[in-house]
């Protein structure tokens, strides 16, 4: 599949601060890819090097432009919501309306007015009066109607209830998502986005730790259970991590067979979470 | 989809957003001084005498004659109590329309000078920045914001103030039941010197392109305090001038093309070279802010 976003060896430094180290990356068509890292890990830099909006070093395509030349011309084919609030507090609904359908050659206003009109978002509202869903529902929608073909999402839905949450992302697949869209979702709400991701990336310490499509998660790692009269015999098949909660001892595994890990214990298929966790620890381990 | 969309429909719609994000400056700001320039001139009205005004201007006249005799001939009284209104509402008018182009142009560079750095410090940038608009785009609709649109108001508050004046003038001698400005609005009823607004607009706003371009600048370049960094890098010019003789020339040209040129006069009182350089100056900073804005890390 083509790649919509392709990075080669990308660097950006704060100071002594090495904010991306040698960050490279693929992103190809159709997929909705989650990157996921720790506060300070380098998410935000790098969809904001995607974007256009910062400076770095190495090689970056998107859509087959760099994004350091002629960032407007990129932005008529990627969207971005930032988080919420970052629609200006003194602007109308009726006036958010008309801003992007004045800039933007995407624009459908037909749509834009048709998910407006599926909330409780008054046209003649000002942004300020809004609540955080009702801000979020609203640029959801001006973004919706550019039908952009890429669309990055940076901290998305931090900030609302789950009834929002659950919304804004039923929302995206409902009326954006299809085989010719692409979505990179970068968010701490692990759990909240696994059911649409179909990638899932780790990033740490401004490096790609782990990037690997959803459906290999069930055959590349495994978590066990372990029985207690087994410890010593996981732990000579190099366990990724170890934890144990309330006496239970968890070991997750990584390219180690099935059939032989089910010999340990109890058998399943880690959550993000479980190995988000493994991965930061053995990054910390390793540093 | 609303398709290709053209250069003007975009800069429309720029504009259109400066002016109503801006609307207190650009927008209530004439027009209230357009309203207190009227309900001054209804105080004054209230307060005046003009028949002790116009007996008052009839004694200095005769006492002025050696010979003891009027200067004034009776039969041009009419003309002269006429004279005598059109100077009292003229000067509250003139003084007014003063009162506005400093207000214009102080709004100018408080809005120059903020506008970029306004716009940085909040997070909103991030929104705008998701929109396929141009730095270039977003700087020139700025600029045609404040030096067209905003610079247009405020000749619409004037022209509007010209022709009000006698309205107010008309209500106030209707209400009162008095004669004594009759002749002042026999002759008020002119058309409103639109004209010298709009002929001195395109000279003031070239004379004043390098302090807008130097203020844009300085909204592209700071971080923190942008007015330090406005005043900063010319005082330090200013103090190495004076170092080094005993006047700065700097300091002139910089208070000469602060102000409007047709401040106090009513035409540019320059000289076209440093009109010219001036102008290139303004490009130059307007460049330079267009280069540092897009360079900017969001």
């Amino acid at each position: 599949m083509s790649a919509v976003i392709s990075a080669r060896h990308l660097n950006k430094a704060f100071g002594k601060h090495k904010v991306l180290d040698d960050l490279s990356m693929n992103i190809t068509k159709g997929s909705i890819t989650g990157l996921i890292g720790p506060n300070g890990a380098g998410k935000t830099t790098t969809l904001k090097a995607i974007l256009g909006l910062t400076g770095f070093t190495g090689e970056l395509e998107v859509l087959g432009m760099d994004p350091r030349q002629g960032r407007h011309r990129l932005m008529e084919r990627v969207s971005f919501i930032a988080d919420v609030g970052v629609l200006p507090r003194w602007f109308r609904v009726r006036e958010a309306v008309n801003y992007v359908e004045g800039v933007h050659p995407r624009f459908d206003r037909e749509k834009a007015l048709r998910l407006i009109g599926e909330t409780d978002i008054a046209m003649q509202s000002k942004v300020s009066e809004l609540s955080k869903g009702m801000v979020t529902q609203l640029h959801l929608a001006l973004i919706l109607a550019i039908g952009a073909e890429l669309l990055v999402l940076d901290e998305p839905t931090l900030g609302l209830d789950i009834i929002y949450q659950k919304a804004f992302f039923d929302r995206i697949l409902n009326d954006y998502y299809d085989q010719n869209t692409t979505i990179l979702i970068s968010t701490h709400q692990i759990e909240e986005v696994r059911p649409i991701l179909t990638h899932l990336m780790f990033i740490d310490a401004g490096r790609i730790i782990l990037d690997t499509p959803i459906e290999a998660l069930a055959e590349t790692w495994h978590a066990v259970t372990v029985a207690p009269d087994k410890y010593a015999q996981a732990e000579a098949l190099h366990p990724i991590s170890v934890s144990s909660v309330l006496g239970a001892r968890t070991m997750l595994f990584e390219n180690v067979a099935a059939e032989e890990l089910e010999k340990l214990g109890s058998l399943h298929t880690p959550t993000v979470s479980e190995l988000f966790h493994a991965k930061m620890r053995r990054q910390a381990g390793n540093a | 989809m609303n398709g290709p969309l053209s250069t003007t429909t975009v800069m429309r719609t720029l504009l259109r957003r400066e002016v109503v994000e801006n609307r207190l400056l650009f927008l209530y700001l004439p027009l209230a001084g357009v309203f207190m320039s009227l309900f001054w001139l209804a105080l004054r009205l209230a307060n005046n005498d003009l028949a002790g005004q116009y007996e008052q201007f009839r004694r200095i006249a005769v006492i002025t004659r050696p010979d003891g005799a009027p200067v004034v001939a009776p039969e041009r009284a009419a003309e002269i109590a006429a004279m005598i209104s059109q100077n009292f509402v003229g000067v509250i008018t003139s003084m007014s329309a003063a009162l506005m182009q400093t207000a214009f142009w102080a709004s100018m560079a408080f809005y120059f000078l903020m506008t970029l750095y306004q716009q940085r410090k909040d997070r909103s940038i991030l929104f705008w920045n998701s929109l396929p608009v141009s730095d270039m785009q977003s700087i020139l609709s700025k600029l045609l914001a404040g030096l067209v649109v905003c610079q247009a108001v405020y000749v619409l508050s004037l022209t509007a103030l010209q022709l009000l004046a006698p309205i107010v003038v008309w209500v106030y001698s209707a209400i009162a039941g008095t004669q004594e400005w009759d002749s002042y609005l026999a002759a008020a009823w002119k058309y409103p010197e639109l004209w010298q607004f709009v002929a001195n607009a395109v000279p003031n706003t070239l004379w004043g392109l390098p302090m807008i371009g130097w203020l844009l600048l300085a909204s592209a370049w700071s971080r923190r305090a942008p007015f330090a960094w406005a005043t900063g890098p010319l005082l330090l010019i200013v103090l190495v001038e004076l170092a080094i003789r005993d006047e700065s020339w700097f300091l002139n040209a910089a208070f000469s093309h602060l102000l409007p040129a047709s401040y106090f006069r009513l035409s540019p009182q320059t000289d076209p070279l440093e009109l010219v350089i001036g102008v290139l100056l303004g490009v130059l900073c307007v460049y330079l802010a267009i280069r540092l804005n897009r360079s900017d890390d969001t």
